[in-house]
């Protein structure tokens, strides 16, 4: 395979990706103006559980310690 | 807060439109005073209460005619002649409750301020979870940063990048992160993230933010403000990810019939954003 088909196929996959996620933005938002109340109920639960996992690893103060670490690295990077 | 107090206090039920014009008369006749002191507010926060929708009125003014009510969902409702959205939601999540939370010490401290970025997307009913909450913020001095740091302390916040409780770690923070435009960071809680983002208005677009920001109303309790939905729909899309791309196109779809394509565009030139995508592939 030459690096110019490599590229064509990464760039396709990109796009395809890309095109997904605006798809599913979409969804989302149709989703909220159909759903209301409803919508929010199961999109919370979700977001709920996934921010419940997160916070068990925090109880680890290393974990916490790095986390923070990690966060302020990030700004001065981006500073 | 403020909005809502003087809901409270106004002669009822008074209109939107109303509602402004007897603010306006209010503030002429210079019985704001009185008002302010019945609120238990600081006259500084109803004036700027008032100052805020004579300007957004102003600006609207001037902009295409359309409806100026939209309902766009159950418990969703965007007044765009008042820059007011009213938003219906079972809970709050862990975002909603840092940026509240912030929101309502930097009003009791009398500062100006709006939200930007990810979770405006999130508020709405965007489906993904956001490390910070963006605020940008008007431009204050080293002591009103001290007395916002005591106030943040008082609701719950520390600082991430130092000590809230010492004066020495604050004022060097203001100096060597504020003043310099970079960001502080609050946690609220000891919360890691979200966490909460501030730095200062510093291009033109933060500074239009503030000055033209919306007010959200949520279950009618709470009050935050955010960026026009136009700057952020092309702010997201001048980003470029595919993360804010999908915020872009989801604030988009949700509000379509609500803002202004008008302004959307001016802001996509501006940008030098291709504003199409918004539309592709429906």
């Amino acid at each position: 395979m030459t690096s110019d088909v490599l590229i064509r196929d990464l760039e396709e996959e990109r796009r395809r990706n890309k095109l997904d996620t605006i798809r599913h933005a979409r969804w989302e938002a149709e989703m909220v103006k159909k759903l209301g109340s409803k919508w929010f109920e199961v999109r919370d639960k979700w977001l709920m559980e996934a921010f419940e996992a997160d916070r068990k690893m925090w109880q680890n103060s290393k974990v916490r310690e790095a986390l923070i670490r990690a966060i302020l690295a990030r700004d001065r990077e981006i500073h | 807060m403020v909005i809502l107090e003087i809901m409270r206090y106004l002669p009822n039920p008074l209109a939107g439109e109303q509602q402004h014009e007897f603010l306006k008369k209010l503030a002429k006749e210079g019985s704001v005073v009185n008002i302010a002191r019945k609120l238990g507010i600081s006259r500084a926060s109803l004036y700027r209460y008032v100052r805020m929708r004579a300007m957004t009125q102003g600006f609207r003014g001037n902009r295409e005619r359309r409806e100026n009510v939209a309902t766009l969902g159950e418990g969703l409702v965007f007044d765009r002649s008042r820059g007011e959205i009213s938003l219906s939601k079972p809970q709050l999540l862990p975002e909603d409750t840092v940026a509240l939370k912030f929101a309502k010490v930097l009003e009791d401290s009398n500062i100006d301020y709006v939200l930007v970025a990810g979770y405006t997307a999130i508020l709405f009913g965007r489906g993904r979870r956001s490390d910070d909450i963006d605020f940008i913020i008007g431009h204050i001095k080293e002591n009103d940063f001290m007395r916002l740091c005591e106030a943040a302390h008082r609701a719950g916040f520390l600082l991430m990048q130092g000590d809230i409780l010492l004066e020495e770690s604050i004022r060097k923070l203001y100096q060597k992160y504020l003043a310099q435009g970079y960001s502080v960071r609050f946690m609220y809680k000891g919360l890691i993230l979200p966490n909460v983002e501030v730095k200062f208005a510093r291009t033109n677009p933060h500074s239009y933010a503030l000055t033209h920001s919306i007010t959200v109303l949520i279950n009618n309790k709470y009050m935050v403000r955010i960026s026009p939905l136009e700057l952020q729909i092309a702010y997201k899309l001048y980003l470029g990810s595919d993360k804010d791309v999908g915020d872009a196109i989801f604030l988009y779809t949700l509000f379509k019939e609500a803002i202004s394509h008008d302004e959307l565009d001016a802001w996509c030139e501006m940008l030098r954003v291709d504003c199409s995508i918004l539309e592709v592939d429906k």
